[in-house]
């Protein structure tokens, strides 16, 4: 994973796990109010009982106490314990309470997945009164609630990461590519131009080096050129006129001698400045691509417009790069503004540029026009 | 001096690391595919790898990982944090980022040569004897002593000889730290390092620039 994923996921991470602090905070009242009116009423609870056991008890000896009545049970009258039952509100407890310390103790027991709030007390006859609030539904649904907010909170931020992860790859993408290729002329003409200023060269040597920095530079204005038609196709400068193909393929052959033309399909609505530009691109490509001595052809049929090179093919990862210029993993074939460019053209003009290719075969890319007037 | 294999698939770029890397005295062997770096290093090992990160057939890391051993310093364009990590994961020695300045990158190819002590432990010229180790001079076999100042101006200057360097550059090199407006420090060393080596025509000064170490004057 590329460092870069790597922050974006701790950001991810951090404003989550921000949502989720602040989420509990939000909620922590909610489920403090939930435990303080469980312990609320347990204490109502365990005062009324209290009450009626002391009435009960007070006036029998102790001896003859009963050990069970209506649920209620008492274990031993001078230790441990005196568990109680209350209706619907019942709770049998097993486990033997502390010995006493203090009057009137209150504590959470969970057990088998229910919670309870058990309080522990003295009679005034000196029996243990143990009783116990099953909370569990009272809690349980707060709690619940927290755990879906939570959830809710979780799924938003998960959606919102990758709406943001999306726009940002759609603004970064033609930027790094931009930086990219503006860094390798300036390096060649900061370096030649440092050589000549400060090495002892040969005639040859700075005259290398001279040209090196020319050639760049012209290199700078092409990249200068094909932003400027990128932007201008970007902010939809786009006017469409009538275009006879074969006069723009007559154009074409002054600045690509080896070009061949077979014009089939002549008349099209396009935008003149954008469609040269984008045969351009691709045929300035395409001699690129061919040996010197093959010529490179330009096809029109009605919708579509081919242009066929003389070279030895793509790899299939090439031809996924040019095919999908966004989508290129690997860096070092991701270059050039030129095929991005010619994506965005025929977008412009609602065609669709698709490259085939096969090794030791030639390319061949094909503009396919829907809808068009022949 | 060492023996350096430059593989960067544009041409302008690999001639200029090529051109340096010989005005200073190594040996520079080109390469555009990493194809090509591999049957070079096949006939005959390198002492240090320069190694662009995007090539048209590979990438440089696949390269230095196929020439395990040797020392590289990797050039790239995308200044991409991830790319530098990578690099030093894979053991890379150094990194540069385009655009550089060559003089930098000089820098960083004598540092990582002394590291894995792949430099010429000696410089010759005429009756001077440099001993990078020891950093000793002589002078027609006599030892000639010199302070840290003038022997660290002395050797910024031969390893990057026949190559102009700006008094800021020199200072910070010989006096790890620059400032502005004591250049003349250096020419007071330079002056001396003349005297004392006999040095008038293999130190040239550069109008308004610096110094420049030149084999033949």
């Amino acid at each position: 994973m590329k460092l870069r994923q790597k922050s974006y996921l701790l950001t991810v991470l951090l404003v989550a796990a921000v949502l989720y602090a602040s989420m509990f905070f939000l909620l922590l009242p909610n489920i403090r109010t939930a435990y303080a009116s469980a312990q609320a009423r347990a204490l109502g609870g365990e005062k009324a009982l209290a009450t009626a056991a002391d009435r009960l008890f007070i006036n029998i000896p102790e001896e003859l106490r009963p050990a069970y009545a209506r649920g209620f049970a008492i274990i031993d009258s001078e230790g441990a314990a005196f568990a109680i039952g209350y209706e619907d509100e019942t709770w049998v407890a097993t486990e033997p309470v502390p010995p006493r310390t203090e009057p009137g103790t209150m504590r959470w027991i969970t057990s088998n997945g229910r919670t309870v709030l058990a309080i522990t007390d003295s009679l005034s006859n000196g029996v243990w009164l143990r009783y116990g609030l099953d909370v569990t539904d009272e809690v349980g649904r707060t709690e619940r609630q927290a755990i879906g907010s939570v959830l809710i909170c979780t799924l938003l931020t998960g959606g919102i990461a990758v709406v943001l992860y999306v726009i940002l790859e759609r603004i970064n993408k033609p930027v790094e590519r931009l930086a990219h290729e503006l860094r390798t002329p300036l390096t060649v003409i900061r370096g030649y131009g440092e050589l000549l200023e400060r090495a002892k060269l040969t005639p040859e040597q700075q005259h290398q080096a001279a040209s090196y920095i020319v050639s760049e530079s012209e290199r700078l204005g092409e990249i200068s050129q094909k932003l400027l038609t990128l932007a201008d196709a970007r902010k939809n400068v786009f006017r469409p006129e009538r275009i006879r193909l074969s006069e723009l393929a007559e154009h074409l052959k002054t600045a690509y001698p080896m070009l061949e033309t077979e014009i089939e399909w002549d008349a099209l609505t396009a935008d003149r400045a954008l469609l040269l530009s984008m045969l351009g691109n691709l045929i300035g490509n395409a001699v690129k691509a061919s040996a010197p001595d093959k010529p490179v052809r330009m096809r029109a049929t009605p919708g579509t417009i081919e242009i066929i090179d003389g070279g030895s093919g793509m790899t299939p990862e090439q031809l996924r790069y040019v095919n999908d210029p966004s989508r290129a993993k690997n860096p070092s074939i991701r270059r050039g503004l030129g095929v991005p460019l010619c994506h965005e053209i025929a977008a412009l003009h609602g065609a669709a540029l698709r490259y085939s290719s096969k090794e030791g075969e030639g390319t061949t890319a094909t503009i396919r026009f829907s809808d068009f007037t022949s | 001096m060492a023996r350096i294999l430059v593989l960067e698939d544009e041409r302008a770029i690999n001639d200029l690391i090529a051109l340096n890397l010989r005005m200073v005295g190594h040996t520079a062997e080109q390469a555009m595919t990493g194809r090509d770096a591999i049957t070079l290093a096949g006939r005959e090992p390198f002492d240090l790898l320069i190694l662009d990160v995007m090539l048209p057939d590979s990438d440089g890391f696949s390269v230095y990982e196929k020439l395990k051993g040797t020392p590289a310093i990797f050039v790239t364009a995308l200044g991409e944090t991830a790319d530098k990590v990578k690099g030093f994961e894979c053991g890379a020695d150094d990194y540069i980022v385009k655009p550089f300045e060559m003089t930098e990158l000089l820098l960083r190819v004598e540092a990582v040569l002394r590291r894995t002590q792949k430099n010429e432990p000696h410089y010759r010229l005429g009756g001077l004897d440099i001993d990078f180790n020891a950093r000793t001079v002589s002078l027609n076999g006599k030892p000639v002593d010199l302070t840290m100042q003038e022997y660290a101006l002395l050797e910024t200057l031969v390893r990057n000889r026949n190559i102009a360097l700006s008094r800021q550059r020199l200072m910070k090199e010989a006096w790890g730290f620059s400032f502005m407006g004591e250049s003349r420090t250096v020419d007071v060393h330079v002056q001396r390092l003349r005297k004392k080596l006999d040095l008038n025509d293999h130190i040239a000064t550069i109008y308004r620039f610096g110094y420049r170490f030149e084999e033949t004057p």
